[in-house]
């Protein structure tokens, strides 16, 4: 094959620019610290990169999900806890009530104290967390309870709804938050059907107090049982509640891991192995430059004279 | 016996010349040797006819034949046509990818994809702010995010669609260039015919003009596919699927360029573009039609196609998005008890697409119209159902008072203690459980079915759920759901989207380097024949060089004979 002097420049032209391109290559990765910058570089890497990152992102959305129900949880687990602290308290003075022997004064100090816990009680009840009333069902802006006279009467009012605040932790699984104040508060007590709230149990003991009527006092102790029982079931609700979220965040923070670290398999550059790539290529494009050089320069012109 | 006295003077003299011709045009080769398109060029010489000439009647008898000399044949250009239409149509199919290649580049940027910044990000960004509203339906902040998110979201999808118009729109000029492009060398090709025609009229070799044209040929072929037709005046035809863009020396192309349409057939595997080119400006009436099957032109043909087909794509999945949060937004139930809302509306009305998706105006000025609530306005059941407010404050406390058969909606902003009511007193004559009331005034007020029964007198407590995030919820649900005009996720299709477009642009980068190895090794083996080596050059140079001498000097000696024989004979 013949040999002309414009095919030895343009080979030289080719090659040189082939080399630098394979350096600008491995400086782009080296710079970046990605093996893939854009579809095109490895459309099945950048396919699964972008896979992962969804689901990623999604793991991390479920994370923060569970973080936050687990705030609310325990935030109503430490109320109703609060709330069977208070219900303990009013249930040892019916107990002191119930003694035939308690003088009628001591019996009004008592009642005075009821009438105190019921304070507590609806304090407790309209606990907000985060700015938001745990108790109200959907209505999470406004207190839910309100201590009221109707009439006569003195009663404990649910301004709440039944609503349900249900979560997502988990692709297609949610779990409800939140404990229905009316659930919790307003059909406390008594049989099915025909249940009544703490609050007017409450109510009850404070006027058998003040009436001093030991046998009345005495018959709220078996409702207080029953309330503090259901308290205590709610509460257990909550803390298993609790832990198993508890559990599905250490499991996910484990494939967590496991996606990070596979996607920084598919994305990142082996630095080590980037950079010998870059020496070589750099080397080749050395040896080009020489080669140019040596080529590219004798011919007859330079010996005839 | 001999030739006569002054036979070899003529000879030599035929030597000199054509020894001077060859050096000439070892010159001409030596200072074109750089020169684009050049094809190196060789003096063929041949051996005038011998003296004497082989007849039935010669003068001196038989036995004899004197060379008389040499004379130049022709100056031939060395040059493999072959190779010529294997350039060409390999150049040709380079130009094709390189201009998808070139297009599909620019499209991969408008997508950014893998990124922080890309409409994957976006997305997943706007299902987790649905996400944080479930959670946090009251909460003003987290619905400002949601449609901050949610604006990013459409804007990102409206910078994409714009940008790929941009590209269409620079596909369409570039498409126009490069049709002036081929005008503009077809004229140059039939002019270079005019004086190829000339010369080849008075028997001349025009070689250089040769050069330009094939030259020209060369450049036409990486915008088009084409196919010559050889004339016997030398001139050339140029067709282009079986339309005459040359004709000798008669340009038929219109010359100048008023409209361009663009039909690219996909339906044959084949693909082709067909250009008409308008000419009712210039004079003409007609339009001219050329069907292209290679080449720069059907590359960009073929990548308006791909950009179209992206485009359309984009605008399913900004379409499919809309519809999809819209449905369940509708059904959803904003702050103020209000429902039936779009989220997504097209920006200058029309259909929703990716070119105008955008969030509602109403909701990006007031976040707290977000439809996050499933259930809106709660009102018990003795007094009715299906309630749907409007205007209503999430801070502020509602009742229904009851009074015999007259219904009043009251609220009161203290949280209970002081009431106020709110328009005036509705009487209901019927209790049949089908009529709607509505009470309150034109800006809070609340609409619902009545009971049955009528309900006893009263106060009726009404809520609203600010805390209930279930639609919020149900729109970040979608993220998992298939959708069936996509058949498929929304995040799965834009996957699906890139990984196609990544695999395109891949695929053409992979065909420019093949099919520019493949025309540079045709190249090569052409540059290889009709190229200009200097070694060889100087080589011929010396030879001929030599030749010019040596015939110089057989004159010389010629010229010493003959001064023996007229200057030394004479007597003394």
């Amino acid at each position: 094959m013949r040999v002309t002097n414009r095919m030895l420049i343009s080979n030289v032209l080719t090659n040189i620019n082939n080399n630098l391109q394979h350096m600008s290559k491995a400086q782009k990765q080296m710079s970046s610290g990605k093996r893939v910058s854009r579809p095109s570089d490895d459309p099945i890497v950048v396919a699964r990169v972008l896979s992962f990152k969804t689901a990623l992102a999604q793991q991390d959305q479920y994370d923060k999900n569970m973080a936050d129900a687990r705030g609310w949880l325990d935030a109503s687990e430490s109320a109703l806890n609060m709330a069977t602290a208070t219900l303990q308290r009013a249930r040892e003075l019916a107990v002191y009530g119930a003694n035939g022997t308690m003088p009628e004064a001591s019996m009004q100090a008592l009642a005075a104290e009821v009438d105190q816990l019921i304070d507590e009680l609806v304090q407790t009840a309209n606990t907000s967390y985060g700015g938001r009333f745990l108790f109200g069902g959907t209505v999470t802006t406004s207190a839910p309870f309100q201590r009221t006279f109707e009439g006569t009467e003195e009663t404990v009012s649910y301004n709440g709804n039944t609503g349900s605040l249900d979560w997502e932790v988990a692709q297609g699984v949610t779990i409800t938050v939140n404990e229905n104040g009316n659930k919790v508060f307003m059909e406390a007590v008594g049989p099915e059907g025909s249940k009544k709230s703490v609050f007017k149990l409450l109510f009850e003991l404070k006027d058998a107090l003040v009436g001093n009527d030991h046998s009345a006092v005495g018959d709220t102790i078996a409702d207080f049982d029953q309330a503090i029982d259901h308290l205590l079931n709610i509460r257990a609700t909550l803390g298993a509640k609790s832990r198993r979220l508890e559990m599905a965040q250490e499991r996910l923070f484990v494939a967590k891991i496991g996606l990070t670290e596979t996607m920084s398999k598919l994305e990142d550059i082996d630095l080590a192995e980037t950079v010998m790539y870059y020496k070589n290529a750099e080397n080749v494009y050395q040896a080009a430059l020489a080669t140019a050089a040596m080529v590219l320069q004798p011919s007859l012109v330079h010996y005839l004279r | 016996m001999s030739g006569g006295t002054f036979f070899g003077i003529n000879t030599a003299l035929r030597g000199l010349m054509v020894h001077q011709r060859a050096l000439q045009t070892t010159s001409h080769n030596v200072a074109n040797a750089s020169t684009e398109g050049y094809t190196r060029q060789r003096v063929v010489m041949v051996p005038t006819l011998a003296y004497p000439v082989p007849a039935m009647n010669r003068p001196g008898g038989q036995g004899w034949q004197v060379g008389t000399g040499v004379d130049v044949q022709e100056i031939r250009r060395i040059r493999d046509e072959f190779l010529d239409s294997q350039v060409r149509r390999e150049t040709g199919t380079l130009g094709r990818w390189e201009q998808i290649k070139y297009v599909l580049e620019q499209v991969e940027i408008v997508f950014n994809e893998p990124s922080d910044t890309g409409l994957s990000t976006l997305l997943s960004q706007f299902w987790a702010s649905w996400q944080e509203l479930a959670k946090n339906a009251e909460s003003s902040p987290v619905r400002m995010t949601v449609i901050e998110t949610a604006v990013a979201l459409a804007e990102a999808f409206n910078h994409s669609a714009r940008q790929l118009e941009n590209i269409k729109g620079d596909i369409e000029d570039a498409i126009e260039l490069k049709v002036e492009e081929v005008a503009s060398l077809c004229r140059q090709i039939a002019d270079l015919n005019v004086q190829i025609k000339n010369v080849v009229a008075a028997g001349d070799r025009p070689n250089d003009l040769l050069d330009r044209r094939d030259l020209l040929l060369d450049r036409l072929s990486k915008i088009l596919d084409f196919t010559v037709e050889h004339n016997s005046d030398g001139t050339i035809n140029i067709k282009v699927g079986g339309t005459s863009l040359v004709e000798g020396d008669r340009v038929e192309l219109p010359a100048s360029w008023n409209s361009l349409t663009l039909q690219v057939d996909d339906a044959t595997h084949q693909a082709k573009l067909t250009i008409t080119v308008d000419d009712t400006g210039n004079g003409g009436s007609t339009s001219f039609e050329i069907t292209i099957k290679g080449g720069e032109l059907l590359g960009l043909g073929e990548a308006y196609k791909l950009v179209e087909g992206y485009r359309k794509d984009l605008d399913t999945l900004a379409k499919e998005l809309a519809g999809a949060v819209n449905q369940i937004h509708k059904e959803g139930y904003g702050l103020d008890g209000s429902s039936q809302r779009d989220f997504f509306v097209p920006a200058g009305g029309g259909n929703i697409n990716a070119g105008n998706i955008s969030v509602k105006d109403e909701l990006q000025e007031n976040p707290m119209l977000i439809a996050a609530d499933s259930n809106g306005v709660r009102i018990p059941e003795e007094l009715g159902s299906d309630a749907v407010g409007e205007g209503l404050d999430p801070g502020t406390k509602y009742k229904i008072l009851v009074s015999g058969n007259t219904l009043e909606l009251q609220k009161s902003t203290d949280g209970g203690t002081k009431w106020t009511s709110i328009g005036s007193g509705v009487t209901v004559n019927t209790w049949d459980g089908t009529t709607t009331v509505t009470l309150g005034d034109n800006s809070e007020r609340i609409t619902f079915t009545i009971s049955s029964s009528s309900p006893g007198d009263g106060e009726y407590t009404v809520t609203l759920s600010p805390g209930d995030g279930s639609n919020a919820l149900k729109i970040a649900q979608l993220q998992h759901q298939i959708i069936q005009g996509l058949g498929t996720t929304f995040d799965d299709y834009y996957k699906n989207f890139t990984a196609r477009l990544g695999v395109t642009a891949h695929e053409a980068g992979r065909m420019v380097v093949n099919q520019q190895a493949l025309v540079d090794q045709l190249a090569g083996r052409r540059e290889s024949i009709s190229g200009v080596a200097l070694d060889e050059e100087m080589t011929y140079m010396i030879q001929f060089q030599r030749g010019y001498e040596a015939a110089a000097r057989v004159m010389t000696v010629l010229d010493e004979m003959l001064d023996t024989l007229i200057n030394r004979m004479a007597a003394h």
